[in-house]
């Protein structure tokens, strides 16, 4: 073997080599988007289902083995639930219902939230024990307080009613709030509100006319949370109301005890309820990224 | 000064309030009535029983039966929650483009109600008419599983429901934890010469701690609350294996009127998540003193 053939040979394998190396790099620089594309294909194919059997003819729903692309298109789903039929009530009501106690107790739990915040984030009240302990109030499930809410809303005549509805919502979304605005209020500059103190402006004056304006976008955050918080809500809805005031997410179980396993409604039905769900999820993202698992650990 | 604290006072005042009213004082009417008997008319006073329902808890199959479905399901799903959900949050660390867009459309599962995704996915393991069925049929040529109606498939059915739900919760709370990380830390490592899995097994994991229990603790809480998802999937079936603590809470309180027996459970419920969130707490704040 001559010396030039080593360095043909040697240098032919260097070239294979890089080659290789960067075919395996752009592999495993894929790597992300295997992994993402899969999720996304988890998550979405449940909502992809929800559209497909909503607008299904109903022979179509009840064909084995169902056909997993669109077949026939129909609005009957939607056009039953929407108006009702012999089946199953129009779903307006529930939608009327469920709006209004969301909105109502998201603007109390709002508005009780951020003085909170406030007072507890920029004058430190309370040292870390009432803090501590409002936060906690985050961490009791509705479901374990279900029981004695029964029993303490039998006797003050709150079952069945707006008012309890929305009085036991805007409680159990305050310390959210709370949890949520701190980290706003902590991390916006107080010398705004200090410059007005100087020029005479009373702390309420200074807290409405200087602090609010600069946490609106954490409010609306916070807004969007608490809307979607009790908008979503079944446990209490169906056990402390539910029969003259009761919400969308107790009119869905209602349509499965209907005569017949009304699938296509069920599925039109779960359709409307999720849309303010689909415009959280895209309101929340840039926010949640940084701020949630951020103020969560401050 | 003086007046500054007042008015601090002043505005915390209506919360504080608001949450004894509807928070505290449930809690302990809930202690109160755990130790009375409800008799089937509500007109009819409570009686006062001493421990008899902590007795009767005690000795309830049942109860014990939905504490260990609970901790089935809270292992698995947790585990999976949080090993998918860490390899979806480095995946989303490391691209550049579209993230934000790909992130509003993980987390639609998350903002769903719980009742709808029970919904959705009863709706997916249908024997008959479900995608899932259908897809096992025409593609490999599998008999149609009876996943609602038969054990282990049913509990796998509401597993998956859970997985589906929080993952990409718990990845995005985890991707908010490795933005935290300085990006000079992980250079440093490189031109050290550390190898991408060690940067990860020495470097990201150990700074990544607090945030795993945090989302950990969430995790918790939301699966011991668990519900609409056995509820509408499987309710409970077959037979009682898949009767978690809520369903079987719901159970004593609303199908049996044990409200005193129910109010027990829940005692007992609260007691248990205090310590699991005290606990936590005290892991994040010991890792945290440490880190300082």
């Amino acid at each position: 073997m001559t010396s030039q053939k080593i360095k043909k040979n040697r240098s032919r394998r260097i070239v294979r080599s890089s080659r290789w190396r960067r075919l395996k790099n752009r592999f495993v620089s894929s790597w992300p988007w295997v992994v993402i594309s899969g999720f996304l294909i988890f998550a979405l194919f449940p909502v992809y289902w929800i559209v497909l059997v909503a607008f299904r003819p109903r022979g179509d729903i009840f064909q084995y083995p169902a056909a997993l692309l669109p077949t026939n298109l129909t609005l009957d789903n939607i056009r039953f639930v929407w108006f009702g039929s012999p089946t199953n009530e129009p779903v307006i009501g529930f939608l009327g219902n469920s709006l209004l106690i969301s909105v109502v107790a998201s603007v109390i739990a709002l508005s009780f939230g951020v003085c909170c915040a406030y007072a507890l984030g920029r004058f430190r009240i309370g040292g870390s024990f009432l803090s501590m302990w409002i936060l906690s109030q985050r961490f009791l499930p509705p479901i374990a307080l279900v029981v004695p809410l029964f029993l303490m809303f039998r006797q003050l005549g709150l079952l069945d009613t707006h008012l309890g509805l929305i009085l036991i919502y805007s409680v159990f979304t305050i310390p959210i709030v709370v949890w949520l605005m701190m980290g706003y209020v902590q991390s916006a500059p107080r010398e705004l509100e200090e410059a007005a103190y100087v020029d005479g402006a009373g702390y309420w004056t200074a807290f409405v006319r200087i602090a609010l304006p600069v946490l609106k976008p954490g409010l609306s955050v916070a807004a969007v949370f608490t809307f979607i918080f009790i908008w979503n809500e079944y446990v209490l809805a169906f056990q402390l109301a539910g029969n003259k005031v009761a919400t969308i997410t107790v009119y869905l179980p209602r349509l499965r005890s209907a005569i017949a396993e009304l699938y296509g409604e069920i599925a039109a039905a779960s359709l409307l309820s999720v849309l303010p769900a689909i415009v959280f999820a895209g309101v929340m993202q840039r926010f949640l990224v940084r701020g949630l698992a951020f103020g969560g650990l401050k | 000064m003086r007046g500054q604290k007042r008015f601090a006072w002043l505005m915390a005042t209506p919360t504080i309030i608001a949450l004894i009213a509807l928070g505290i004082v449930p809690l302990g009417w809930m202690i109160w009535t755990a130790f009375q008997s409800f008799p089937p008319n509500p007109a009819n006073p409570p009686q006062f029983i001493g421990m008899r329902n902590f007795v009767d808890l005690a000795d309830d199959p049942q109860f014990f039966g939905s504490l260990r479905t609970t901790a089935i399901v809270l292992v698995f799903s947790l585990s999976l929650q949080l090993v998918l959900g860490f390899l979806l949050a480095l995946a989303l660390y490391s691209i550049e483009r579209g993230r934000g867009l790909i992130v509003s459309l993980l987390l639609i599962p998350t903002a769903i109600a719980p009742i709808v995704a029970g919904i959705v996915w009863w709706m997916l393991f249908n024997a008959r008419f479900g995608a899932i069925n259908s897809f096992l049929v025409q593609f490999f040529g599998i008999d149609p599983v009876n996943w609602t109606i038969e054990m282990p498939t049913a509990l796998i059915a509401i597993i998956v429901a859970v997985v589906w739900q929080w993952t990409p919760f718990v990845a995005i709370i985890l991707l908010g934890g490795l933005t935290t990380i300085p990006r000079d830390v992980l250079d440093a490592a490189r031109i050290d010469g550390a190898s991408g899995w060690r940067v990860l097994r020495y470097i990201i994991v150990p700074l990544m701690r607090p945030f795993f229990l945090v989302v950990g603790l969430l995790m918790i809480i939301e699966i011991v609350r668990l519900y609409e998802l056995p509820f509408f999937i499987t309710q409970g079936g077959p037979g009682n294996e898949t009767v978690v603590a809520g369903v079987y809470l719901f159970k004593l309180a609303f199908s049996f009127f044990d409200l005193g027996r129910a109010s027990m459970m829940s005692v007992f419920l609260v007691i248990a998540l205090s310590l699991v969130a005290a606990l936590y707490m005290r892991l994040v704040a010991d890792r945290r003193m440490t880190v300082n």
